[in-house]
């Protein structure tokens, strides 16, 4: 009572004011209120009736005023949501810039208020977003579109509203598809790389968008899908560290020091609470295990199907008008999709062979692209010639050093894939490179022997295969297509030996018998495994009976070696291991028993892993020959600079080499001390320096003699105070 | 050591800064040049004078431009430029369109100053409502009549607005338009439902409509003063409003205009079959307009064209919180309450012929 008497009477004179007083008490305000929304409404009826050349300061004013009460009385403003939709959907283009801004930032408000859901905001918005002429208006948009999204997904994943808006969005990419007029799908494509850049959006359907996206006819569109699978997942991960980078333990330190230093008060408190709530979040962050993060090539549905697609759609139509830059592009793509997921592509081989040649632009990127479609599933004679067309070309004597760097580098990629696709005397040919002056070229050629040595010595001349690639030879079974070699744990056999070396030590020591089971559990610290460790009896039963078996099933097959895609595989499933691993010959049967117990008798730890590699590691130095290839993997891309090889710098350059030093020296003063140039700048008396070299030399005689005179103890006593002195000075 | 200082003293004179006094005038720098000269004359290369004086036209132009002007007195005098111009034209020669100049004058019933309301007032006043009834007012009614719609809208804004000044002064445009055009005012739901919308948050209503409580508003208190008044003017043009809407009027025929509307129109509905009277016949259609959405479901309960429906309106929506709202003035007696009784009349009157018709 009291109350509604005191407001009776106060003037209400401005917006502000009485918006203030509404949301302390909207029953008492009421009729106010509605004064001013039939004020809005008169408004919004002269807008109608005049859109162009209205004076819109007043209107604006009234919209802000009625968004930020509109919760307090849903009953009167239940059309006010669709009335300023309309108003946007249908005069956008005519509006006023700031009227029009502030439609925008009133719906977005409403939303923020729940007064509207999400998707009825973005059903308003989206539609502006692709027809608009205004470029601030876009962007505005946009800009609230993503930030509503993520609000919406912030803190648990809003799955409905995902559906919905991916629906829309896919269906904006879906109706632009045919037509290469349409730029539509272009804004759908640059939301979903936001969303997917930041984290919110990392599933199938979104990944459906882009695809969808890049099979458009529209080559603006075509190109931002297919830079999506190109490039977004390493920009998501540069977006998780620089997030992760934010130092709290720096700024807390620094709250820390501030907290001492000066006056307590309670917001420098808050600050440091905040600061320590998160490291200890970020703490506890690190510990959890961090979520399935797909790549978006890996979440393609019929990768096959859209390689094809794409390929037929962009490359291989030559009526299409793609410039050089967006056929490279989807080149790109085509060849990561057909390397990552072992596609089959035939068309791309002949295509790619007509752009081999040293005066084509951007060679080096088709060259990565050839050597990115080869994976050991391509058949050796799609290959062939591609690289007796790379040899031809780019590998002779009358090229530059770096046009043969360039075609033997790419040759080696295209062999460590597949190395059935090179012959013998080719091989032969290009290996005698190796004597190049070209260091580039030479580098090149080594590499390419190195190689062979690994899959298949016999190929290459007999001077080049080397001490262990020959004694390996005759373990070595002649490479066949299609061929899978079972997975290995590479190092086993060294872990092996150094669990015995650890055994005779401990037994030495002391003999504890249960040495094992205490490593065993130290080596799962911090991981957090359910208590299946070491049923030990039962597990060695199990390698017991397998053992004759297994030892018969090694002697049978080939050993494979060091193939490099078995490694690739390994990783993947390195539980379920067989036992064939082995540097040594097969015939000692004790040591592949061993190796096979160890691999099925205990699950390997984090640190027996951590041990291999290192015991690897010392072996690798041992053996020098053995690093002369990274690993390699079809699904890795291939690295433009892998190709283009060492850059160096030709004796031509001597000259540009001095003239950048020369520049570098222009306008800068000799290096020297600055001490008498300081003194100089300003006036100053005479230092005691200048006194000295100017003082009298008879006045100098009696101070000389003395100081031949001294004694000993005096002399000391004259330097300790010296030494005292220096100290001091510091 | 006695060379070196000395040096350094004559480099030194340079950079010393000379010093500056009050009421001297300022040291001239070592640099300086002249750039006076002497001349026996100087001659002026072009040179314009004009003894026409700008059209009638044009100063209205420049005058209707004006009426935009940030300073009220201005925007006043300017309205009051317009209004002499008016005066001492005729009426058959207007000197600019008046499609140009009314709907530079609608905007200023919401103009926050109120001098420049009170001109307006003046100019529509005195230039629209003839006090010779033989003669036409300058301003003619059709003028005003087409451009009705939009003198509407600036009065719902106006009868709406925070400041309760021009709340207060709206009703006195209603009035005049009224006065000028009749039943075209409350045509429509525009001009009928809205405006009735309008008036029952200007009265502060709402809120006996909507079943509770009639209580003291803000609204009326916060009429700086003189809200009696107000209250008066505003319960006097509302009777005015619900008495054009409401109450037919027989119009009286004289003996002459029958016999001569017998010799024109033989048949007994001819008069439908004509060429309408009115602009915007078909306005309740809304085919121009933007789709029905934007008009609340009050309006659209049904056209406002006619008595029949308007009274329907009233009856539907809006009876309860008028009577309501009427019944307490009543009760507070005095001059207001008398003329709350007048507006109880009226609107009792108003539904009364519409039983009759009815039933």
């Amino acid at each position: 009572m009291v109350k509604r008497k005191r407001t009776a009477l106060e003037k209400q004179t401005n917006l502000p004011s009485l918006q203030n007083q509404i949301r302390r008490d909207p029953p008492s305000y009421r009729d106010d209120f509605l004064i001013q929304f039939r004020h809005y409404e008169s408004q919004r009826d002269i807008f109608l009736a005049q859109p162009e050349g209205y004076d819109s300061e007043p209107f604006i004013e009234q919209l802000g005023f009625i968004t930020h009460v509109a919760d307090c009385y849903p009953d009167v403003t239940k059309r006010f949501p669709q009335d300023l939709a309309d108003l946007l959907l249908h005069h956008h283009n005519t509006l006023e810039p700031d009227l029009r801004e502030k439609l925008v930032q009133c719906l977005v408000q409403l939303r923020n208020k729940d007064v509207i859901p999400s998707t009825a905001l973005l059903q308003t918005l989206f539609p502006i977003l692709t027809t608009t002429n205004s470029k601030q208006l876009r962007s505005q948009l946009y800009h609230s579109i993503v930030s509503d999204i993520r609000n919406a997904n912030a803190k648990t994943k809003n799955h409905r509203l995902n559906k919905t808006v991916q629906g829309v969005l896919f269906s904006v990419v879906e109706a632009g598809k045919g037509s290469p007029d349409a730029v539509v799908g272009l804004w759908a494509v640059k939301v979903t790389r936001e969303l997917w850049r930041r984290n919110i959006w990392d599933d199938a359907r979104t990944v459906e968008i882009i695809k969808e996206a890049s099979l458009s006819a529209n080559a603006k569109v075509m190109s931002g899908g297919v830079r999506f699978f190109l490039g977004v997942d390493k920009e998501r991960e540069e977006m998780d560290e620089s997030s992760d980078d934010e130092d709290y333990s720096e700024s807390l330190g620094k709250l820390k020091h501030q907290a001492g230093v000066s006056g307590k008060t309670k917001k420098k408190q808050s600050q440091m609470e905040r600061a320590i709530d998160k490291l200890k979040k970020k703490e506890r962050n690190k510990h959890k295990a961090s979520p399935l993060n797909f790549s978006a090539l890996h979440l393609l549905h019929d990768p096959q199907g859209f390689a094809e697609n794409l390929y037929s759609m962009h490359l291989a139509k030559s009526s299409n008008k793609l410039s050089m830059e967006q056929r490279l592009l989807v080149l790109q793509l085509v060849s990561r999709l057909i390397g990552l997921h072992k596609l089959t592509v035939i068309g791309i081989y002949s295509y790619l062979l007509k752009y081999l040649t040293p005066r084509q632009r951007e060679v080096t990127r088709f060259l990565v692209a050839a050597a990115q479609a080869t994976h050991d599933q391509v058949p050796p004679d799609l290959l062939e010639p591609i690289i007796r067309k790379i040899a031809d070309e780019f590998v002779s004597e009358g090229v530059a050093g770096e046009v043969a760097t360039a075609g033997l580098n790419s040759i080696r990629e295209i062999c460590a894939r597949q190395p059935l696709a090179m012959n013998e005397s080719l091989l032969q040919d290009l290996t005698t490179y190796k004597g190049s002056k070209d260091k580039g070229v030479m580098m090149a050629a080594r590499s390419l022997i190195g190689l062979y040595r690994e899959v298949a010595p016999e190929m290459l001349k007999r001077k080049d295969r080397g001490k262990t690639a020959t004694m390996d030879m005759k373990n070595k079974e002649k490479l066949r297509f299609g061929e899978e070699a079972p997975g290995t744990i590479e190092g086993l056999d060294l872990l092996e030996k150094w669990y015995e070396e650890q055994k005779q030590k401990k037994a030495d020591e002391g003999g504890e018998e249960a040495a094992a089971d205490g490593d065993d559990d130290q080596g799962w610290e911090g991981w957090d495994v359910e208590s299946d460790s070491d049923d030990s009896g039962s597990w060695i039963g199990v390698s017991d009976d397998e053992r004759d078996i297994e030892i018969s099933d090694s002697e049978d097959e080939k050993p494979s070696g060091k193939n490099k895609r078995a490694r690739a595989k390994e990783e993947d499933d390195k539980m379920d291991v067989d036992t064939k691993d082995s540097e040594e010959p097969a015939p000692e049967a004790s040591d592949a028993s061993k190796l096979m117990s160890l691999a099925t008798t205990r699950i390997l730890t984090p640190a027996d892993l951590a041990t291999i590699a290192k015991m690897r590691a010392a072996a690798d130095l041992q053996k020098a020959s053995s690093k002369t290839i990274t690993a390699l993997r079809n699904e890795e891309e291939v690295d433009e600079s892998i190709i283009e090889g060492p850059k160096t710098r030709g004796k031509s350059d001597k000259e540009a080499r001095l003239a950048a030093v020369q520049e570098g020296r222009e306008g800068r003063e000799k290096y020297s001390s600055k001490r008498g140039k300081t003194l100089a700048e300003k006036p100053h008396s005479t230092t005691n320096k200048e006194k000295a070299r100017k003082k009298n030399f008879l006045m100098t005689l009696g101070q000389a003699k003395k100081k031949q005179k001294r004694s000993l103890i005096e002399h000391r006593r004259i330097l300790k105070a010296h030494v005292e002195k220096q100290k001091k000075g510091k | 050591m006695g060379s070196s200082s000395k040096k350094k003293k004559e480099k030194q004179k340079d950079f010393v800064k000379p010093k500056l006094k009050v009421g001297k005038t300022k040291p001239k720098a070592d640099n300086h040049t002249s750039t006076s000269f002497k001349a026996k004359a100087i001659v002026v290369g072009h040179q314009s004078l004009n003894t026409a004086a700008p059209t009638i036209q044009s100063q209205l132009k420049h005058n209707l431009t004006l009426l935009n002007h940030h300073a009220y007195t201005t925007r006043r005098d300017s309205l009051a430029h317009i209004a002499s111009v008016l005066s001492s034209s005729s009426v058959s020669t207007p000197p600019i369109s008046y499609s140009i100049l009314l709907p530079a004058l609608a905007p200023l019933i919401v103009d926050l100053t109120g001098p420049v309301r009170a001109q307006l007032l003046t100019l529509l006043n005195n230039h629209t409502k003839s006090r010779d009834p033989r003669q036409d007012a300058i301003i003619p009614v059709d003028a005003i009549r087409m451009h009705t719609p939009r003198f509407l809208l600036y009065i719902h804004s106006a009868m709406t607005h925070i400041s309760a000044e021009i709340r207060a002064d709206s009703t006195n445009f209603l009035s005049w338009l009224l006065d000028v055009v009749g039943e075209e005012a409350v045509r429509g739901a525009k001009g009928w439902g809205k405006t009735l919308k309008c008036w029952i948050v200007l009265l502060g209503w709402e809120s006996a409509k909507s079943g509770r409580t009639a209580r003291g508003s803000t609204i009326e208190f916060s009429d700086p003063g003189k809200n009696k008044k107000a209250t008066l003017q505003h319960l006097g043009v509302l009777k005015q409003f619900l008495y054009t809407g409401m109450v037919e009027e027989e119009a009286q025929i004289s003996d002459f205009e029958m016999r001569d509307r017998d010799l024109l129109l033989p048949h007994q509905y001819s008069d439908v079959y004509m060429m309408p009277k009115t602009s915007n016949v078909y306005g309740y259609l809304n085919i121009f307009g933007i789709p029905a959405e934007n008009t609340s479901e009050e309006d659209a309960e049904g056209s406002s064209e006619d008595c029949d429906s308007r009274r329907r309106v009233v009856k539907n929506v809006f009876e309860g919180s008028i009577r309501t709202g009427l019944q307490a003035r009543l009760q507070e007696g005095g001059e207001v309450g008398r003329a709350a009784g007048a507006v109880l009349k009226i609107l009792d009157k108003g539904l009364r012929t519409d039983s009759d018709t009815t039933t």
